[in-house]
């Protein structure tokens, strides 16, 4: 699905080197969309999800993702699906954007861009420090208040996903019931890849009023989280390394 | 303390198909001034009505143009401004329609971004209405000389969609 990417790149010596690492980054974006999109008929993913291609002639990212995708799905007891579809096709859209972000702020790195956020429409990678003696401060939008913070996350090379119930307007479902799923307005994951902190979280959504085991779980495991639910609790996992703001905060306020 | 070397805050919105947002935002860096360009193929980004001038570059892909801009080398020594201003990148056309967006600036914060144009057909009125919360969470980033970035679900997308739609009906009165 169409979505927006910002890049944020602070520290640039070589401007020259700099911009045409931004162009790399975008050009894989392009290229993941190219690869990945259920809006194109023609992508490799809708010729996969159609049986047109053979699983041995998948390409490298293709293989790559679904593989992933599955063991999220090993990692979340199920919560999150790879073949939620009624023909059992993969569907691996819920770690695809995140994934592609990790890659491109790769890409960023090796092209000496090396202070960096990369905003995947909410799914953030940071990588880099953004100015002398500081690290990166991420605010996460509170999901019933607009134009507001529910917590502030400081660090560097780390990924924080949010995912809600309604996103980009595909609705999570409930592996267990096969219903939209319900209680979570937002669940936040950070950890070392954003491509399984996009999984993680979609998995605690999809997991509804339960989304708390899980991601109590998923703490120990060293993937900690902030969870906001319809009814407008915030709860933030042992290991959450934010300032919450249970009433919310505004931006220039935090 | 910012150090003179930093390119202050330089953001490009490298979208998926085939649309493409370039805007620096000088943040805290003494400047004010402010350049948003929208779109793909090979339009070039023109000048926006701001109080200090801006370079702009422009680099083609086999998959569309990508717009970036940076702020000149003397951006720290721009005149600072409190006044609310309007800033309006170029009218853009790109394969799947034309699009304008506009920031309202106070002082050196960016308060708001508003689209003036954007396609009105399923697939490219999508594409448009995804680019715009990504925009929003800037914008909320933006208003915080301590928030660098936002992270967050696209819940309230339906509301984001009506506020495209407001913006439309305006731009079309």
């Amino acid at each position: 699905m169409g979505t927006a990417v910002s890049f944020d790149i602070r520290g640039v010596q070589d401007q020259t080197s700099a911009t045409s690492a931004l162009d790399r980054a975008v050009r894989w974006l392009h290229h993941v969309d190219e690869t990945f999109s259920t809006f194109k008929s023609d992508s490799e993913l809708m010729r996969v999800q159609r049986g047109d291609i053979r699983r041995d002639c998948w390409s490298v990212e293709m293989s790559e993702v679904i593989e992933l995708a599955a063991d999220v799905e090993e990692q979340t007891h199920g919560a999150y699906q790879l073949r939620w579809r009624p023909d059992g096709a993969p569907d691996p859209t819920g770690v695809v954007k995140g994934w592609a972000a990790d890659r491109a702020s790769l890409i960023l790195t090796a092209g000496g861009a090396r202070a960096h956020a990369v905003n995947a429409a909410g799914d953030v990678r940071l990588a880099g420090r953004p100015g002398p003696h500081r690290v990166w401060s991420t605010g996460i939008a509170h999901p019933h208040r607009a134009g507001v913070l529910v917590a502030v996350v400081d660090g560097t090379d780390i990924g924080i996903a949010s995912s809600g119930s309604a996103e980009q307007g595909r609705h999570i479902v409930d592996s267990r019931s096969g219903l939209p799923a319900a209680g979570v307005a937002s669940a936040t994951v950070v950890g070392p890849s954003l491509a399984r902190a996009d999984g993680y979280a979609t998995a605690a959504v999809s997991r509804g009023a339960d989304a708390r085991e899980l991601l109590e779980r998923l703490d120990e495991a060293g993937w900690p989280s902030l969870l906001v639910t319809d009814n407008g609790e915030v709860w933030a996992s042992a290991g959450f390394p934010g300032q919450v703001y249970p009433d919310g905060i505004p931006p220039e306020s935090a | 303390v910012v150090s003179s070397s930093r390119l202050g805050r330089w953001l490009t919105l490298g979208g998926l198909l085939g649309l493409s947002i370039g805007t620096v935002m000088a943040k805290g860096a003494g400047a004010s001034h402010a350049t948003v360009s929208v779109g793909a193929g090979s339009s070039s980004t023109s000048a926006p009505t701001s109080t200090s001038t801006s370079t702009s570059t422009s680099a083609s892909t086999s998959h569309g143009s990508i717009s970036s801009t940076r702020p000149p080398g003397s951006a720290t020594t721009s005149p600072p401004s409190v006044t609310t201003q309007k800033v309006s990148g170029a009218a853009e056309s790109f394969p799947y329609g034309t699009i304008q967006v506009e920031l309202v600036l106070t002082g050196r914060r960016i308060s708001d971004v508003l689209v003036l144009q954007a396609p009105q057909d399923g697939y490219s009125a999508q594409v448009a209405q995804n680019a715009l919360p990504v925009l929003r969470n800037e914008v909320l980033a933006a208003q915080s000389a301590h928030i660098d970035t936002v992270s967050g679900a696209s819940y309230d997308s339906q509301a984001y969609a009506s506020s495209v739609q407001a913006a439309l009906d305006k731009a079309h009165i």
